[in-house]
């Protein structure tokens, strides 16, 4: 594997671009990467904003020394050993089709298999978190393993319910909050994946394996009298 | 002083919001940086009143809101002239205003700048949020006020008189990736911010863009300032509340400085990039 490059990003950032691609090789060396530039605490770094082959380094230039972050990484390599075998897998109930994911039929359709066969093959699968983006606690996971790719709604809806699940390309997300979205919805789940209240009020974190398991319309109910129960997920 | 002040949202504004600094420990987790748009009025605003830098201030965007103070306190109003009024009378900008019990605060015409902070002097009981969230109509703010410091702080105000304003970038990642015909015309051209610009980012008036090069990149990091240039040929500037990864090339980044300008840059308004190339090794 090619050294990451340390690219400029503007006055108050530094970019580290991993070789092109996406792949879960690439993602895993990112998660490592951010995790020991993370713990080494250089100072003037502000924030790290891992991604799919990338970090991006938030620093405050005043503090910030760029040799230090050099022969950090002149120092770095990816370890062997997959700490993500280690890591967490959490379990997430899963209300598939119907009112809860009005694009299952359609989807299942472009795909040639019924909802029930697609249903099984979303919650049948590990995912792997690539990146965190586009709202607070929002995680794209993959892959969907369809033959081919899913593509986005042509039209986008202006709200979508917190909790919703959806697929675009080779990707599944769970919707944080509601918002407007154009991916495929295919279900919801009961469980929040937000919790103001906490610490750091995230249920997903980098190195955590997720995978769905289906439930029916009463069980969606009586779980989502409790949306914070995290403890139902790690199982 | 050292009482418990409540301030009313008698009437909200257009767009007021109460920001922290900037929070950088989520970002990992698709959590905008957020913070005031003009970070040098909103510090300024704390400074003049003896708050540390961590107080939060508040937002104000172009029509100001009405507020109800319940007991005596000190407040600064700094950034935009929004031209405010204490009880009817008009209050200086760019000083600590002693605001007497059960005083009404309220804006009127904007003179100049966008988006004004109001500091308060005292210790703000308002937890930080994950976004930007607009104030409502009927909340309350409180907060455990504190004595002002004796001494007299001297502050400059800024004046935001610039018609055309000149913002300073540095390059970005992507820089290379676009054709040199593209940076050409990027950094000739006289950009108008468009009127669904936000705090999320600022879409710059593009007409007739010549060919790019690479529409897209893999996702990736986005920081505040960051200039993407979208599939149309579009520049858009993202600000404090942008999403924190994007897929288009980033071909330059606005400094700090260029950021405090354009927190105070009106829909409409025109401005023009100067590139600032840097020399470090």
């Amino acid at each position: 594997m090619q050294a990451p490059q340390l690219i400029k990003y503007g006055e108050q950032g530094y970019l580290i671009q991993f070789e092109k691609g996406i792949s879960l090789d690439i993602s895993r060396k990112v998660h490592q990467l951010t995790h020991s530039l993370g713990a080494h605490a250089i100072p003037g770094i502000k924030s790290l904003i891992p991604a799919y082959n990338s970090l991006t380094v938030y620093i405050d230039p005043h503090d910030f020394r760029l040799f230090q972050l050099e022969s950090f990484l002149a120092n770095w390599q990816a370890s062997e050993v997959d700490q993500q075998a280690e890591g967490r897998i959490l379990k997430i109930p899963l209300c598939y089709g119907g009112e809860y994911g009005p694009d299952l039929e359609n989807l299942a359709k472009y795909h040639q298999l019924s909802a029930r066969e697609l249903t099984t093959l979303h919650c049948n699968n590990l995912y792997h978190i690539y990146n965190f983006g586009f709202l607070p606690g929002f995680a794209y996971l993959g892959n969907v393993p369809t033959d081919k790719e899913s593509p986005r709604l042509a039209t986008p809806r202006t709200r979508v319910a917190a909790g919703s699940v959806a697929i675009t390309g080779k990707q599944t997300a769970i919707y944080p909050t509601e918002t407007a979205a154009g991916w495929q919805i295919i279900g919801r789940t009961p469980i929040s994946v937000l919790n103001p209240a906490l610490e750091v009020p995230f249920l997903f974190r980098a190195g955590d394996q997720i995978s769905f398991y289906p439930i029916e319309e009463d069980t969606f109910k009586e779980l989502h009298k409790h949306p914070l129960d995290w403890q139902l997920v790690y199982g | 002083m050292d009482k418990l002040l409540h301030i009313e949202v008698k009437k909200a504004g257009l767009l007021t919001s109460i920001q922290h600094p900037e929070q950088v420990q989520f970002a990992a987790f698709g959590v905008p940086f957020g913070g005031p748009m003009d970070q040098k009025a909103a510090n300024t605003a704390n400074l003049i009143l003896g708050n540390s830098l961590s107080t939060p201030v508040m937002e104000i965007t172009l029509m100001g809101p009405e507020l109800h103070f319940s007991q005596d306190c000190h407040i600064s109003i700094t950034g935009a002239d929004l031209s405010p009024s204490l009880n009817g009378e008009a209050i200086p900008s760019f000083q600590a205003v002693n605001v007497p019990a059960d005083s009404l605060l309220t804006f009127g015409r904007a003179n100049s700048g966008f988006r004004a902070y109001m500091g308060v002097r005292g210790i703000w009981q308002h937890a930080p949020s994950l976004q930007t969230r607009s104030i409502k109509k009927g909340e309350v703010i409180a907060i455990q006020t504190l004595p002002i410091m004796q001494e007299e702080i001297q502050v400059h105000p800024t004046p935001h008189l610039a018609i055309q304003p000149l913002i300073s970038v540095s390059q970005g990642p992507e820089f290379h990736f676009l054709s040199r015909e593209y940076i050409g015309w990027f950094f000739s051209r006289l950009w108008k911010i468009t009127p669904d610009s936000n705090r999320m980012g600022y879409r710059l008036q593009a007409d007739a863009p010549p060919n790019q090069g690479p529409k897209e990149i893999i996702s990736s990091g986005i920081l505040p300032g960051t200039i993407q240039i979208t599939g149309s040929g579009q520049p858009v500037i993202l600000m404090a509340d942008a999403q924190t990864t994007g897929g288009y090339p980033r071909i330059a980044c606005v400094n700090r400085k260029g950021l405090d300008t354009l927190a105070q840059c009106r829909p409409g308004t025109q401005i023009r990039f100067t590139y600032l190339p840097h020399y470090d090794t």
